[in-house]
């Protein structure tokens, strides 16, 4: 049985949503990431509770008509490349606590 | 009267966007300079909301660097290069600076200064040309050779240049006003010491024939960060011009200006 | 605009890195395959202009020889910009000319205060640049990396070094060799401007 992947938002991270795409900065060294109207689902359910799977079933495949095996595989890698750059953190088990999802006012 | 014969500090004040700075120097050559190279941007009146103690030295760099580097230690800022060094207190708001009698290496401490100031003030400084038309600023974007300099020699006779290369933005009364610089690029030539609110940005590309489109959000956030200028090695600040840069662009509509380099283009514009 | 990151098909984003270009830190958009630019030299040199012009600061591969000994190609300079009325006979300046960057050293300047001028030469060269004008000017020399070690320019060449350079400016055999070794030298710099001295 494929364990199950848990994610949730990086801390030095700078973040805010411009119409449909994500706008993040890493604060380690100021790269600056734009995430995709897809993508960025995937970056405001990532609260480290809710396994990805969960996330990709839920709020990608019923509401984009993916399959979801090969959305769950694209899910997979968008989250290990972006956990690469210090904007996930991927845990086999759920988070104890996240920063909480900070909206620029 | 008899003259003293000791130096006398004698002092400029120079003012970009509202915000006076102080520069205070016992060499009346270099003070003559200053008053030469910020013309239009000297104010006479005794406040300051910065000062700055100039110590000349000998020409010849300090050290070999020409990357500055921009510092914080507990309220104290650092800024270095091969050719400066300053210090500056952000509680006192007061520094000090040496460097050879190079109105240059002023110039680039003033534009730093101006972006640590604006970055708490939701501000930044960007690569982009601005004028005033009808009492609107617009703004023109974009790397060398998109045209900023072609848009700024075109501005007609009844819109007032602000700057052909670094324009300064500050948000203020629940907008966002431009204000003109004396940084100039291949214009050569100081823009107009007023300030304007900003009615849009245009992000400037080359092409057979004049259009406008507008862009998203998104778009206009990634052009805009591309082209913000930012010295600071601190996290802290780096997040505050990017927040500031989202929040610009969420509130100030954003195009793409495709345009012939002629004076049509100015018949799109305010 | 910029670089796209296909990471699948589903899910795309783009990346910018910091990019220092003179004194400013700024976003810039990474191509996908980080394919090396080809710029062409004219665009290098007037991009060399503006960041001096709008940064006071810039660094310059050196690939000609006519400021031998004084000058090696391959040296790296380090430019500031400096106002013509605080130039002085001895410097190295740098100014462009038919589409070339040129490092040279004033040999002369004029006391005109309406119409100032610099007067230049290569210390190998047996004659004169044309005058420069204020807005022909760039700046001036301030440092010279070579192998690893910064250099001071000096203000004027010592005897043994102007013997060196008048022997050069004179044979005409030197000047062959050196331009089949400028030949063989000349290698393209992705991030520092072409100087032709």
């Amino acid at each position: 049985m494929t364990p199950k992947r848990y994610v949730a938002r990086g801390s030095e991270i700078a973040a805010r949503r411009l119409g449909n795409e994500m706008m993040i900065m890493s604060g380690r060294d100021s790269t600056l990431f734009s995430l995709n109207e897809i993508a960025t689902v995937i970056w405001e359910a990532a609260d480290g509770l809710t396994a990805l799977d969960e996330i990709v079933e839920r709020r990608i495949c019923q509401e984009f008509d993916v399959e979801l095996g090969e959305a769950l595989r694209d899910a997979e890698a968008l989250a290990e490349a972006l956990a690469g750059h210090g904007l996930f953190l991927l845990s086999d088990k759920p988070f104890q606590s996240v920063p909480a999802l900070k909206e620029q006012t | 009267m008899s003259e003293l014969t000791r130096t006398i500090d004698r002092d400029i004040v120079i003012e970009i966007g509202d915000v006076p700075v102080r520069v205070r120097t016992g060499d009346s050559a270099f003070l003559h300079l200053l008053e030469k190279r910020y013309t239009g941007f000297v104010n006479r009146r005794s406040y300051a909301e910065f000062e700055f103690d100039v110590d000349l030295t000998p020409p010849g760099d300090v050290g070999a660097d020409d990357d500055v580097r921009v510092l914080q230690r507990s309220g104290r800022w650092s800024l270095e290069r091969g050719d400066f060094h300053a210090e500056w207190d952000s509680a006192s708001k007061s520094g000090n600076i040496r460097q050879s009698a190079n109105p240059y290496s002023i110039d680039s401490i003033l534009r730093i200064v101006h972006t640590l100031v604006l970055s708490k003030q939701g501000g930044f400084l960007v690569h982009a040309a601005s004028a005033v038309r009808n009492g609107r600023a617009f703004l023109f974007a974009g790397v060398s050779g998109a045209g900023k300099t072609t848009i700024a020699r075109l501005t007609p006779g009844n819109a007032t240049l602000l700057t052909d290369e670094i324009s300064y933005v500050r948000e203020q009364e629940g907008g966002y006003f431009a204000f003109g610089t004396p940084f100039t690029g291949e214009l050569a030539k100081s823009g107009d010491n007023i300030c304007a609110p900003i009615a849009a940005l245009y992000l400037l590309a080359k092409g057979p024939n004049n259009r406008i489109e507008p862009l998203t959000h998104a778009e206009a956030g990634r052009a805009l960060l591309a082209n913000i200028l930012f010295f600071a090695e601190d996290a802290e600040l780096v997040k505050l011009v990017f927040a500031s840069a989202c929040e610009f662009v969420s509130r100030v509509p954003v195009y793409r200006l495709t345009f012939v380099p002629d004076a049509s283009v100015w018949e799109m514009i305010g | 605009m910029g670089g796209v990151s296909h990471v699948a098909s589903l899910f795309e984003y783009c990346v910018s890195r910091p990019h220092h270009e003179g004194a400013s830190v700024r976003w810039r958009s990474i191509p996908p395959d980080h394919a090396a630019l080809e710029i062409a030299h004219a665009a290098k040199c007037e991009l060399a202009q503006k960041t001096l012009r709008l940064f006071g600061s810039l660094r310059l591969r050196v690939t000609g020889f006519s400021m031998l000994p004084s000058v090696w190609p391959g040296d790296l300079l380090l430019i500031r910009r400096w106002e013509m009325e605080q130039i002085y006979p001895g410097d190295i300046v740098l100014f462009a000319r038919g589409g070339r960057l040129i490092a040279h050293r004033v040999v002369f300047k004029t006391d005109d205060p309406k119409a100032p001028s610099l007067i230049t030469r290569g210390d190998a060269l047996p004659s004169q640049d044309s005058a420069i004008s204020p807005p022909e000017l760039l700046g001036k020399v301030s440092g010279i990396l070579r192998a690893g070690k910064w250099i001071q320019p000096l203000g004027r060449l010592s005897f043994g070094a102007r013997t060196v350079a008048t022997l050069l400016s004179r044979s005409g055999r030197a000047a062959g060799i050196l331009s089949r070794l400028r030949a063989s030298r000349r290698r393209p710099c992705e991030h520092e401007a072409l100087c032709q001295s």
